[in-house]
């Protein structure tokens, strides 16, 4: 349900680089992209096209110094967030934007107990919310009353346990605990369940998507599998070598997807009913130095036409919030 | 498993090594030189001398009932005669032992908390002045050896600047502390003597100085690049995403997993430490035990050489367990652990 | 089939030569390993001529000279003269030529033994070959070098053949423990296990698989470890316990003129200068291997 239209995140013209021996990889490149309050975002698109790099730049932790945002704007809240300070970036951190990590693992300090790391995060909350400082007792109660909320049972065990002496998927809940602590308006999700076991990646999904329909948190999940987006996002991006080609409602995306890129995507998914093996796409994802010019798309696609070597697609508005970033909008 | 385990395993496993160095030094002080005390004394030593303590040392003996033997004393505190003084050796070791102790107590002091000190502040501001400057002087401090430190800081601090003395570990004019522990800084403070405990420090300070230089640069670079490379870890990175303060990221969240390759390495620069301890001893006329066992290694005083890198030895062994319990208890990956690893 | 064949040497040629300039270009983006290379450059320049490049080449030796002795540092003696008038600049350099060679017959001989036990128990891990040299190496590692070095040539006459045997003797476990931790690292790496898997047999594995990945370490080690050597042989020779006067040793040179401090700082001052001048550029040196050959993630 969502409160109101109003954007919550918008970014535009993105553009991030990382400096290497090779060169600047130019991983981001003119990425548009917005989320509404409440609303639930999905980004898909392979591995290596930029996704988690937009993830960071959004949190603003992209590694320095090799990586840096060169243009573009992310406007939080009415806020540029490239744009501001480090004081009012943390202002904004824990509170109103969280975060979900793809590989639980690297995301908990293996040296400090789920309980020192918790109960942290639980003070801060509180100290930049209303200057309070709780008692021991509220933040045990807190962090026990969290981890049960992340469907960890024994929590009381696990505070003290360190982040080695949990398995994957407890680790992940804990991470997504340690994000839903503070109720924030945006939570941002890579590839949460990408590091575990199929069965334990649908438990962490149906787990997330719970607690983010219960606090009507606006989310943006990042994806590269498509199944997991259809079930519960309410729009998907898809996203190709650092660039957004297409936007729609989540069925919409499944049912009449436009744009070559998305068309090869959905074909390459293979289906329990009908139709043989699943279609690849051919060719590679580009290199980041010296990308395609035009169309980064353009040296894969089989419809492709002269105008899509030279100038860059813009969208193409086809209603009902579809856009697409093709020119053979004509097509079928 | 718990630290207790912890701590009885290493301890064992401990034994182990010191047992190996005692026989090893055993080799090199009884074993090698074809006739120790002939070699101590000089061929102009009457026979009667020599015979007489060989009988002593059990060198008419079998090596391993000789071995045995030397082992009894040692763990009884017996090092034999000194070939040189004929005194007991363990009355030279206990005279002279403190005063490295004490020695040792302060560079450690300052190699470990001044070097890692430094390494954090080099982080905290990375690319500054300040941070090129505790980089180039750790660099010099690491490329520089101690001798060369103690001759230019008597110089420097001795001659040109009088600031601090360099001889000795009291001045003429201070009535010495009573014999407690023999270091004279814990001693004047026990007995509240403060104006000895002021002059232990002002001699104590150049050489323990010198000693710490290459420790603390090391620990400082160590230090820093540690942090460096977490910086960019991804829980570091989360938990500025979950909002905790720079502040309490880069002193505690960064710190601690940094601290773990740090301090594995002050064992070894302590090891470093110690053993250039006899040049600053020299340099600074410091009466320590590394200049006395030097000595004996010149006189060929093989008793007291085996005697003084035996305690060198059990000395380092026991700031290496020390070391290794920080470690573990840093480091909760370790203690999880059952299986001997070599590495980090 | 000729063709392929030359066509995939072509390409591994290209890649050799690509994987060289990549790490030139590392190597060289970091102006300190530059620096350190120059020192090295010069030092070695001056330890193999110096015969020929040093201003009073007779001076290396046992050479009195009193009217010239203690001339402070001027035009004709950029360093200044000893005690008995000897050029310092020209023992200086001989210093070099010697510390030099110290370093490398010791580096030499510890580092081969070191690298094949470190090598066996590596492979043979969680054995009793391997439970073995691990042992004694860690009764070698148990004790600081420096001590047990100056343990041995208390046994021996003092002079610099033995203080490097003593030196030697010390140094090998250490390469023991690099290797072996490398070692055991990459026995769970899969492509060792593959090699097992298609009946290599061990040796091969040794010597063709792990050592390769070992070797970039290895002589990172080795560079810095010169430095050390030299360190530890200029501590020992102040000691009395090296190389004994008039031999151009750096150490010697520095414990003879301590005594004329501070009114003739030179004599002592050179020398140790020049042993932190070569030290400096070996570690820059291999400081800057250590970068190079470490993995860049993006």
């Amino acid at each position: 349900m969502m409160s109101g239209n109003m954007k919550l995140l918008e970014i535009r013209d993105l553009c991030v680089s990382y400096n290497t021996y090779e060169g600047k990889l130019k991983v981001v490149d003119g990425l548009n992209l917005e989320v509404r309050h409440g609303e639930k975002v999905g980004l898909v698109g392979e591995t290596g096209c930029g996704k988690t790099t937009t993830m960071r730049s959004i949190l603003g932790i992209l590694p320095k110094p090799v990586g840096q945002v060169d243009s573009g704007e992310i406007i939080f809240e009415g806020k540029d967030i490239c744009r501001m300070k480090k004081k009012d970036l943390q202002k904004l951190r824990g509170i109103e934007i969280t975060a979900i990590f793809q590989n639980p693992t690297a995301a908990l300090n293996p040296v400090f107990t789920i309980g020192q790391q918790l109960y942290d995060v639980i003070k801060f909350q509180e100290w930049r919310k209303t200057g309070r400082r709780l008692s021991r007792q509220e933040l045990h109660q807190r962090a026990i009353k969290a981890l049960k909320e992340a469907a960890l049972h024994d929590p009381e065990r696990l505070l003290s346990n360190y982040p080695v002496q949990l398995s994957g998927g407890m680790k992940q809940r804990v991470c997504i605990a340690l994000a839903l602590v503070s109720d924030a308006e945006l939570l941002i999700a890579d590839e949460p369940g990408t590091a575990l076991d199929v069965t334990i990646q649908d438990q962490i999904l149906r787990l997330s998507m719970f607690m983010m329909s219960k606090r009507n948190t606006a989310t943006l999940y990042i994806e590269h599998s498509l199944g997991v987006i259809r079930e519960w996002m309410d729009r998907v991006y898809v996203m190709y070598a650092g660039r957004t080609v297409e936007v729609a409602k989540s069925a919409d995306i499944f049912k009449s997807p436009r744009h070559p890129y998305t068309r090869g995507l959905l074909e390459a998914v293979p289906k329990l009913t009908g139709g043989g093996i699943a279609q690849g796409i051919q060719g590679r994802v580009p290199e980041y130095i010296r990308p395609p010019t035009g169309c980064r798309f353009h040296p894969r696609c089989e419809y492709r036409l002269d105008i899509c070597n030279r100038d860059r697609p813009p969208f193409f508005d086809l209603g009902n919030e579809h856009k697409v970033a093709c020119y053979n909008i004509k097509r079928d | 498993m718990k630290i207790s385990t912890f701590i009885l395993r290493r301890l064992a496993l401990s034994i182990g090594v010191l047992l190996g160095l005692s026989i090893l030094i055993f080799v090199i002080s009884r074993v090698v030189p074809g006739d120790p005390v002939r070699l101590a004394l000089g061929a102009r030593a009457p026979q009667e001398v020599v015979d007489k303590i060989s009988a002593e040392m059990y060198l008419d003996r079998s090596y391993p009932v000789q071995y045995v033997m030397w082992l009894k004393g040692v763990v009884q505190g017996d090092f034999g005669t000194s070939l040189y003084t004929r005194r007991n050796v363990s009355h030279d070791v206990r005279v002279y032992l403190p005063a490295t102790l004490e020695l040792a107590f302060y560079s450690g002091l300052i190699m470990a908390f001044f070097g890692i000190f430094l390494g954090v502040l080099s982080v905290h501001k990375k690319n500054t002045w300040v941070d090129n400057l505790v980089r180039f002087i750790s660099y010099f401090g690491v490329v520089t050896p101690a001798f060369v430190f103690a001759i230019i800081f008597v110089l420097l601090f001795g001659f040109y600047m009088d600031a601090f003395p360099i001889s000795g570990r009291l001045s003429q004019h201070i009535s010495p502390p009573p014999f407690i522990t023999g270091m004279i800084t814990v001693d004047s403070l026990i007995t509240g003597n403060f104006r000895a405990f002021f002059n232990g420090l002002t001699h104590i300070f150049l050489p323990a100085l010198s000693l710490a230089m290459a420790g603390m640069s090391q620990q400082a670079r160590i230090a820093r690049s540690s942090m460096s490379d977490n910086l960019n870890k991804d829980y570091i990175l989360a938990h500025r995403a979950y909002g905790i303060s720079e502040r309490r990221i880069m002193f505690l969240y960064l710190l601690k997993p940094s601290l773990i390759p740090t301090v594995s390495i002050i064992g070894l620069d302590f090891a470093v430490m110690i053993s250039n301890a006899f040049l600053v001893e020299l340099v600074f006329n410091w009466p320590g035990i590394s200049r006395y066992g030097v000595n004996a290694i010149l006189r060929k005083d093989l008793n007291a050489m085996a005697a003084v890198v035996m305690i060198l030895g059990i000395t380092f062994v026991v700031v290496n367990i020390i070391v290794d319990v920080v470690v573990a208890y840093l480091d909760p990956r370790i203690r999880m652990r059952r299986d001997r690893s070599s590495a980090l | 089939m000729r063709s392929d064949t030359l066509d995939i040497q072509e390409g591994l040629w290209k890649k050799r030569r690509e994987n060289l300039k990549r790490a030139w270009y590392k190597f060289s983006g970091n102006y300190l390993s530059i620096i350190g290379l120059i020192i090295i450059l010069a030092v070695f320049f001056m330890a193999i001529f110096a015969p020929w490049v040093s201003p009073y080449p007779e001076h290396r030796g046992a050479f009195v000279d009193f009217g010239n002795a203690m001339r402070s540092p001027s035009s004709e003696h950029l360093l200044g003269t000893d005690a008995v008038g000897r050029d310092i600049l020209t023992r200086v350099m001989f210093g070099f030529r010697f510390s030099l060679m110290m370093a490398f017959v010791v580096i030499g001989l510890a580092a081969p033994p070191g690298i094949t036990a470190g090598l066996v128990a590596g492979y043979f891990r969680d054995t009793w070959v391997d439970t073995i040299i691990m042992r004694i190496t860690d009764v070698f590692l148990a004790v600081p070098p420096l001590i047990l070095a100056m343990a041995i040539t208390a046994v021996l006459p003092p002079n610099v053949f033995f203080a490097m045997l003593a030196v030697t003797l010390m140094w090998w476990p250490w390469y023991s423990r690099l290797v072996y931790g490398i070692a055991s690292s990459l026995q769970n790496e899969f492509f060792v296990q593959a090699a097992q898997v298609t009946g290599a047999s061990r040796p091969y594995i040794i010597f063709r698989e792990i050592l390769p990945n070992s070797i970039s370490s290895i002589f990172t080690k080795m560079t810095l470890d010169v430095g050390i050597v030299i360190i530890i042989a200029a501590s020992l020779s102040f000691v009395g316990l090296g190389a004994q006067p008039p031999t151009p040793d750096l150490g010697t040179m520095v414990s003879d003129g301590a005594k004329y401090m501070p009114d003739q700082w030179w004599v002592t001052v050179s020398p140790a200068l020049a042993i932190v001048f070569v030290v400096l550029g070996f570690n820059l040196l291999g400081d800057g291997l250590r970068d190079m050959l470490a993995v860049e993630e993006v």
